[in-house]
């Protein structure tokens, strides 16, 4: 009974992403919507305005450098965290 | 104008002390410094709240770069109440915590306990500020993260259960939350939320399935995070066998920072003329 | 049905989605279910970075000189995905973690049976 709720549950949830899927754009085009004038600047103007010959360089520690800064807390977070759970009780 | 830049310093004071604590060897010091920078980043709350009042909303850029391209904060009269409203709670809550912690949790962890209430209301403060999905979704998971630590700091056996009830539960929200993310950057673009509106404006009659489809994800999956009302399973363990302060904060400030993030991805996002074509605030409302 | 064949990163990763939530409702093991919930993850960051390949183009890195926009994928869902895959590391270590104290405290990790462990 268990099962059949969640394969039916996982079929549901499944195809109404597919159906979700069937009117994005199309895979692999250049004039996606994706590739507007945001993505164009970074590739354009990425070298000269970060330095990095690696443009995803450039965007994680530049551009969108707060996010790693989040980042880098979520793993500290993380090791606090796991430290918390597993400190023995004599220490 | 420096008082543009409070918000961000309120997370930046909340989130270095947390990094400086673990160095610290007497806990009273710990206690009095995460007492003091939450009380320092709920004046500059206030701060910027009379500064919203007086001037109207306005966006802050962190970093140099312009809109779409960097992460920006934008504050208006909400955000800066609800700034205001977290800081001050949890600077009260961690002076009432400071006399009764020690009648909950063993003393070897009373240090992680204020790094991790710290590092949550810094995370909570960036979901409200931030103008960027991306952004918010990165503290959205910080936060996760720290509530989790708050209610497992206790150490019995209910705890580690409804821990990791949580946490199950909460990362299938943040998974949906993150495709609802895909969707919608998949379709206008952008992650700025301000342009991703007036892309999505422009080509929602193209994308009507999608819309649609990404309107549910965000709602189910801000509606794990946030507990309402058929997705609430995991509220009741982990609130109640949490430590008495910790469960002030879990279910005063958690849930509606949150509540906050859906009320600004629909509204912001999305727009009135979006939503009042689907029956998205009836379901959530419970209003037929 | 022709979507099976023009979008199969898409299909791929919502059905890899599917199998990750299955695996997650079905399974009592909590080792199994924190696998699991890393396939949804993974089948999100496969969907987010099929978003930014265009068909011919190079990786955004720059060799010897720049051969113009016209030659590079979007760099925005790679630098997006770096960050979310650190995520999903943190929630998978701090999951096992708590997995590790649950089998000292109950002597099981299968969930019905601690499920079935009410009160003390």
């Amino acid at each position: 009974m268990k099962k059949l709720i969640a394969i039916l549950l996982t079929g549901i949830l499944v195809s109404i992403l597919l159906v979700g899927v069937y009117d994005l754009p199309k895979f692999g085009r250049a004039d996606n919507p994706v590739n507007n004038e945001v993505a164009q600047r970074y590739l354009k103007k990425g070298v000269k305005d970060t330095g990095a010959l690696n443009i995803v360089t450039g965007i994680i520690l530049d551009y969108r450098a707060f996010d790693t800064f989040g980042e880098a807390v979520v793993l500290f977070t993380a090791a606090v965290a796991v430290l918390v759970v597993l400190k023995r009780e004599d220490s | 104008m420096y008082i543009r830049s409070f918000p961000l310093v309120a997370i930046l004071i909340l989130l270095v002390s947390a990094f400086v604590m673990p160095m610290i060897k007497k806990r009273s010091i710990v206690k009095g410094l995460s007492l003091v920078s939450m009380g320092i980043s709920s004046i500059l709350a206030l701060i910027t709240l009379v500064y919203v009042k007086e001037n109207g909303s306005f966006i802050y850029r962190i970093g140099h770069w312009d809109a779409p391209w960097g992460i920006e904060f934008q504050i208006g009269i909400i955000e800066a109440m609800m700034g205001f409203l977290f800081t001050s709670v949890a600077a009260l809550i961690i002076w009432y915590s400071i006399y009764s912690i020690h009648k909950e949790i063993k003393d070897n962890r009373v240090v992680f306990y204020y790094l991790l209430v710290n590092i949550l209301i810094g995370a909570l403060l960036g979901i409200v500020f931030s103008n960027d999905l991306f952004n918010s979704f990165v503290f959205m998971e910080l936060s996760t993260l720290a509530s989790c630590g708050i209610i497992v700091v206790k150490d019995k056996k209910e705890n580690i259960k409804a821990t990791l009830k949580y946490l199950v539960l909460s990362t299938l929200g943040s998974g949906l939350v993150l495709m609802g993310i895909a969707f919608l950057y998949s379709i206008t673009g952008h992650l700025n939320m301000t342009f991703a509106h007036r892309e999505i404006v422009k080509v929602y009659a193209d994308y009507g399935q999608t819309v649609l489809i990404t309107l549910g994800l965000f709602t189910v999956g801000l509606g794990v995070k946030s507990a309402m009302f058929p997705l609430h399973t995991w509220l009741p363990d982990a609130h109640s066998s949490a430590p008495s302060s910790s469960s002030a904060l879990l279910s005063a400030l958690v849930l509606k920072g949150f509540v906050l993030l859906l009320v600004k991805i629909l509204y912001r996002v999305f727009g009135t003329e979006i939503i009042n074509q689907f029956p998205i605030l009836n379901l959530i409302l419970i209003s037929f | 049905m022709e979507m099976l064949f023009t979008k199969y990163f898409e299909v791929g990763s919502m059905v890899l989605f599917g199998v990750g939530f299955m695996t997650l409702l079905l399974h009592n093991n909590l080792i199994k279910k924190i696998i699991g919930m890393n396939i949804m993850d993974t089948a999100v960051f496969l969907f987010f970075i099929a978003k930014g390949y265009i068909d011919g183009r190079e990786a955004p890195i720059v060799r010897g000189f720049h051969k113009g926009v016209e030659a590079y994928v979007n760099p925005v869902p790679a630098a997006l995905m770096l960050t979310g895959i650190v995520i999903a590391v943190s929630v998978t270590a701090f999951a096992l973690a708590l997995t590790v104290k649950i089998y000292e405290k109950y002597g099981t990790i299968e969930l019905d049976e601690i499920m079935k462990m009410r009160g003390d």
